[in-house]
């Protein structure tokens, strides 16, 4: 009865799982017609992009030979993206340390934000994750375009196949190609989404236990001992969603600039 | 600052024997930890199995979409729709059994690093 009263999130037991998804305006904009409002998602895009400039900013400032806690941070995730793209792509990847790296800390802050509570989770929106997805999508195809000319286009023609299933198979390369910005930012936004719709519906369930009073109340150690693991769960999946945001980044700069 | 000095204190009265079992206990250490280190690419049962779900309906998406967009513009429904959607059928298949032997590479190199 509580998920049926979608609208009705205020007051009473029914604790609505979706309501921490909504998106409100806190500054109203417009273009041209164009709704460009300042929205609690900007606010939290925002804080997320504060405390990466304030991490690597502050965290590098003593330039300790021995770092220091922050400092240590920081330096641990410059050599976390700096390996990954050495083992993913090569030296010639080096070059866009700067977009996986901010990429990467953007997609991990935003999730790791989001497990604040009270906090929004810029990343459980399709909007926010496709945008990203499209960015890297069409970058690592203008650099493929770039690198190689029309060459590029060998890269959707399987080799060592009959010249009869070359159309076929063109076709169906070329569709899998353009899944790469859906499944990439599918995964990222139903991960998050869906972690976070199910610790909302179990702690809607611990409320419901404790408003129903007397025997029932003990019932709510229950969907709590849950919760407290499926956070723990949740601080993992929001550090490896952004880790395979990150890797798959790579794995496709990889095929532009090596073509295989 | 003293847990320094101990150190250099202590390393002064090694011989070459503590130095050679040091080396060996660092290395099995140094091992460990690369290990665990790189655990988060093995991923979870379930983030596997939700990976190459996605990579399956993301095919079927992109095909069907595709078709129904050609459909759209040409005026031919249904005929592109159904084209594609069996076209972007076999390229999500395609797309998982990439994935799939990318990952079961992955977990070959693991099993290789943690025996070696």
């Amino acid at each position: 009865m509580a998920a049926e009263n979608g609208h009705g999130a205020e007051g009473g037991l029914g604790v609505d799982p979706m309501h921490q998804f909504e998106i409100t305006t806190i500054i109203p904009l417009e273009f041209g017609g164009i709704d460009a409002s300042f929205t609690n998602s900007a606010l939290w895009m925002v804080i997320s992009a504060a405390l990466i400039t304030g991490l690597t900013v502050f965290g590098m400032s003593g330039r300790a030979m021995v770092p220091g806690r922050l400092q240590s941070v920081a330096e641990l995730s410059y050599e976390f993206v700096a390996n990954m793209i050495r083992d993913n792509v090569g030296s010639e990847g080096q070059r866009y340390f700067p977009f996986i790296f901010t990429l990467f800390m953007f997609v991990l802050f935003s999730n790791m934000v989001g497990m604040i509570p009270y906090s929004f989770t810029v990343t459980s929106h399709i909007i926010v994750t496709f945008g990203l997805a499209m960015v890297i999508f069409l970058g690592v195809t203008v650099i493929g375009f770039a690198k190689h000319g029309l060459r590029f286009f060998e890269f959707f023609v399987p080799k060592g196949i009959p010249v009869v299933l070359v159309p076929l198979l063109v076709v169906i390369e070329v569709i899998s190609y353009l899944t790469r910005p859906v499944s990439l930012s599918v995964r990222l936004f139903a991960n998050m989404m869906a972690g976070h719709t199910m610790l909302k519906v179990f702690a809607g369930f611990v409320v419901a236990f404790v408003g129903a009073g007397g025997a029932l109340t003990g019932l709510a150690i229950g969907p709590l001992a849950f919760m407290v693991a499926f956070t723990g769960l949740e601080i993992l999946v929001a550090f490896l969603q952004a880790y395979v945001f990150a890797i798959l980044t790579c794995i496709y700069l990889n095929d532009a600039l090596h073509m295989h | 600052m003293t847990d320094g000095n101990d150190g250099k204190a202590h390393r002064d009265e090694n011989t070459g024997d503590d130095l050679t079992e040091f080396s060996a206990r660092l290395s099995a250490k140094q091992k460990a930890h690369h290990r665990s280190e790189h655990a988060p690419s093995r991923g979870s049962a379930i983030g596997m199995a939700f990976r190459l779900s996605t990579e399956m309906v993301a095919g079927l998406v992109v095909g069907g979409g595709m078709g129904w967009l050609l459909d759209r513009w040409l005026g031919t429904a249904p005929w592109f729709l159904l084209v594609f959607f069996v076209l972007g059928m076999a390229a999500g298949i395609l797309n998982v059994f990439r994935t799939a032997r990318e990952l079961s590479a992955q977990a070959a190199r693991q099993a290789e690093e943690d025996d070696g």
